[in-house]
C-alpha cells in the first residue's frame, strides 16, 4: 500500500462518517445560550469598587479625629515644657500656671459650696465663689490669693529672692534648686475678666492652642488633589487568530484619531509615594477594509470606547521645581462599547454593536508612565504624562476566531488641584 | 423545510430551526470532533462549543460556499484553539523530512468507523491535527504552516510520524505479518 492509498483510505471513511452524539447535548447547548444572556455584575466592577471603598476608608481613618487629639495632646505637652523654661519676671505667666490657675478657677465654679464652706475650704476670710453668681473683682481677689504664698508655721523661712535673681544651687534649709527656676514677680496678678476666662475654658476643652492648629492644618496640606487631564492617543492592534489571511486582512485596519480624558483623586500616603484612582475613558477610532473581488472597500468607521478606573501608585523621584513620579498599577474596565464593523472571516463585514463579538467589560490592563509636573500657583499644578496602557485579556468572547488586543501609549496633560492651602 | 430555510430561520434565531440545524449536523460534527479531540469529553465539549459558535456566526454566512464546509471550518478553528489551550508542542526538529516509511506493504483490514476514529484518538496532539488537516480536510502543508504557526518540514515531519504511527497500531491490533 502506498502513501496515497493509506490516505486515501482515511479519508474515504472518515470525510462522511458520524458519531453518537449523547442524548443531553441540546439541553447543554441551549443552557449555555441562555447563560450568555442573563446580566451579571462583572467582577472587575465589584473588585473596582472595593478597592475604592477601602481606599476612601483609609483615608478617612488617617485623617480621623481620634488621631488628631493623639497629636494635639502631643503638641501641647511640648508647648508646656517651653513654657516652664521661659518663666521671667515682668512678662506673663507661664502657659502653664495659667492653665492651672483656670483649672482652679473652673474647679471653683463646679463646686456646690455656700461661702461658709468655702471660707472654712482656703482657710481665708476672703470672699468666695458663688456657683452662680462670682463677679470679676471676686476673681481678681481669687487669682491674688492663689500667687500669696500659703504660711505653714512648721516650715523655715525660704531664702527670698529679688525678682530676676537666681537662687544659688542649695540654700540654708538643704533644698536643691534648680539653676533654671526664677524667682516669680508675685507682686504682679493675672486680671482676667469672665469672658476671657470663658474663652480660655473654652480653648482648653477643645484641645490646642492656635499655633498647634496651624501645624496641622499645614500637615493636612497637600494630602489630597485631583488630576483633570486629556491625551492624545496612540492605539495599535494585536489580532490572534488561527486564519492567517484572517489575521492579515484585520491588521490592515487603520486608526484614526483617538484619545482618552478622565479625572484622578490623589492621596499622599507619604513623602514618596503616593495612590491614585478616578477614572479614564477612552476612545479609540479605527476602519477596516475587506478585499471585495479585486476592490478595497472600506466599511463604516469603528469605534472602540472603555470607561476604567485606575489604581495606580506613584513614587517620587528627586527633588526640584518641576516634580518627577514614575506611576504604575492597573486600569480596571467597568464598561466597554463597540461601534462599526469589521471584516468577518467569510469576506464581508460584521457589525461588532449588535453581535457578540466583543465583550462589555475587557478586564484589566497594565498601566505605566512618568509624569513631570510644575507648580503655577498656591493650589494648582500643570503636568504632562507619557503612559504605556497594555491589555492583558483579549476583547473578543471566547467564541469568536479570533483574539483582539488593544493597547495604547499616550500623554496625559492636565491640572492638579491641591484640596488644601499650603 | 430547505437548507436555506433553515438558515435563515437561525439567522432570526428561531429555536426551532435551530433544533433542527442541531440534529441534522450534529452525528457528522460529533465524529469530526473525535477526531481532533484526545478523548470523548473533550470532543463533546468541542461540539458544544461549537454549535453556539455556529449559532452566534450563522449572520455572517453569505451562502458563498457549502454550508457544511462553513460549519465544519468552525470546528476545525475550534478544534485549534483546544490543541493551543493544551500548549500542544508541534514545533519539532526536523529529522529528515524525506524519510520514506519503511517498506513494509501491508493490508488495512475491514475496521469501522469507529476503530478507525478510535486509532486517530490515539496519535499525539500535533500527529493527530496535521494528519486529519492533510489526510481528511485536503489542506496543503503550506496552509497547515500557516494555521498552526510552524514550518512546512514540521507539518510534513508530523505526518510522516503520524503514518508510521497508525499502521503500527494497525499491525498491533491485527497481528499480522508484514507482507514481502
Amino acid at each position: 500500500m502506498t502513501e496515497k492509498e493509506f490516505d486515501a483510505f482515511f479519508k474515504t471513511r472518515l470525510e462522511k462518517a458520524e458519531a453518537d452524539v449523547p442524548a443531553d447535548m441540546w439541553e447543554r447547548i441551549s443552557r449555555k445560550k441562555k447563560k450568555r444572556r442573563i446580566f451579571f455584575i462583572p467582577r472587575w466592577y465589584l473588585f473596582g469598587v472595593l478597592l475604592l471603598m477601602i481606599m476612601a476608608a483609609g483615608g478617612y481613618l488617617y485623617f480621623n479625629p481620634q488621631n488628631n487629639t493623639q497629636a494635639e495632646a502631643a503638641l501641647k505637652k511640648k508647648t508646656h515644657r517651653d513654657g516652664v523654661n521661659k518663666i521671667l519676671p515682668g512678662q506673663s505667666v507661664a502657659p502653664s500656671i495659667e492653665s492651672q490657675l483656670d483649672n482652679y478657677a473652673v474647679d471653683s465654679l463646679k463646686q456646690n459650696g455656700s461661702k461658709e464652706d468655702n471660707d472654712k475650704k482656703s482657710g481665708h476670710s476672703s470672699e468666695s465663689f458663688p456657683p452662680n453668681n462670682y463677679s470679676a473683682a471676686a476673681k481678681k481677689r481669687q487669682y491674688t490669693d492663689l500667687l500669696r504664698p500659703q504660711k505653714n508655721e512648721n516650715e523655715k523661712a525660704l531664702p527670698v529672692a529679688k525678682p530676676g535673681e537666681q537662687l544659688s544651687q542649695l540654700n540654708d534649709t538643704g533644698n536643691l534648686y534648680s539653676p533654671s527656676m526664677v524667682v516669680l514677680d508675685t507682686s504682679k496678678t493675672i486680671v482676667m475678666d469672665s469672658a476671657a476666662l470663658e474663652k480660655k475654658s473654652t480653648t482648653r476643652n477643645n484641645g490646642v492652642d492656635s499655633s498647634g492648629e496651624r501645624e496641622m492644618e499645614s500637615q493636612k496640606a497637600a494630602r489630597f488633589s485631583v488630576d483633570v487631564f486629556l491625551s492624545p492617543d496612540l492605539p495599535f492592534n494585536s489580532f490572534n487568530s488561527s486564519d492567517p489571511s484572517y489575521e492579515q486582512l484585520l491588521n490592515q485596519a487603520k486608526m484614526r484619531f483617538s484619545w482618552s480624558a478622565g479625572a484622578r483623586l490623589n492621596i499622599e500616603i507619604n513623602k514618596k509615594l503616593m495612590a491614585r484612582t478616578g477614572f479614564q475613558y477612552a476612545v479609540v477610532n479605527q476602519q477596516f477594509s475587506i478585499i471585495d473581488t479585486v476592490l478595497v472597500k472600506a466599511g463604516e468607521p469603528s469605534k472602540f470606547t472603555s470607561l476604567d478606573i485606575p489604581v495606580v501608585f506613584g513614587y517620587k523621584i528627586g527633588d526640584g521645581r518641576i516634580k518627577k513620579m514614575i506611576n504604575a498599577g492597573i486600569l480596571l474596565n467597568i464598561s466597554s462599547r463597540y461601534s462599526g464593523v469589521i471584516p468577518s472571516p467569510g469576506g464581508s463585514f460584521l457589525q461588532i454593536d449588535s453581535t457578540n463579538v466583543y465583550n462589555k467589560n475587557t478586564g484589566i490592563s497594565l498601566f505605566l508612565s512618568t509624569s513631570l509636573s510644575k507648580q503655577i500657583s498656591n493650589r494648582f499644578d500643570v503636568f504632562a504624562e507619557p503612559y504605556f496602557k497594555y491589555r492583558v485579556k483579549s476583547m473578543t468572547n471566547s467564541f469568536q476566531l479570533f483574539d483582539h488586543k488593544i493597547h495604547t501609549l499616550g500623554i496625559l496633560i492636565g491640572v492638579q488641584y491641591k484640596l488644601f492651602k499650603k | 423545510m430547505t437548507e436555506s430555510e433553515l438558515i435563515n430561520g437561525c439567522k432570526k434565531n428561531d429555536a426551532h430551526c435551530q433544533r433542527l440545524l442541531f440534529e441534522q449536523y450534529s452525528a457528522r460534527l460529533m465524529a469530526v470532533c473525535l477526531r481532533y479531540a484526545c478523548d470523548r469529553p473533550e470532543a463533546e465539549d468541542m461540539l458544544q462549543e461549537s454549535f453556539i459558535r455556529i449559532y452566534s456566526y450563522i449572520t455572517q454566512y453569505k451562502a458563498q460556499g457549502s454550508f457544511e464546509g462553513w460549519i465544519k471550518k468552525i470546528v476545525i478553528h475550534c478544534a485549534i484553539r483546544y490543541a493551543k489551550k493544551r500548549r500542544s508542542k508541534l514545533m519539532e526538529p526536523v529529522e529528515n523530512a524525506n524519510q520514506q516509511i519503511p517498506g513494509q506493504d501491508f493490508i488495512i483490514p475491514n475496521l469501522t468507523e469507529t476503530e478507525l476514529l478510535k486509532l486517530i484518538s490515539t496519535l499525539p496532539d500535533g500527529y493527530r491535527l496535521v494528519f486529519n488537516l492533510y489526510v481528511i480536510e485536503g489542506y496543503s502543508h503550506d496552509e497547515i504552516a500557516e494555521m498552526l504557526n510552524i514550518e512546512t518540514a514540521t507539518s510534513r515531519s508530523q505526518l510522516l510520524k503520524a503514518r508510521r504511527v497508525l499502521q503500527e497500531q494497525i499491525l498491533l491490533m491485527q497481528k499480522i505479518p508484514a507482507a514481502s
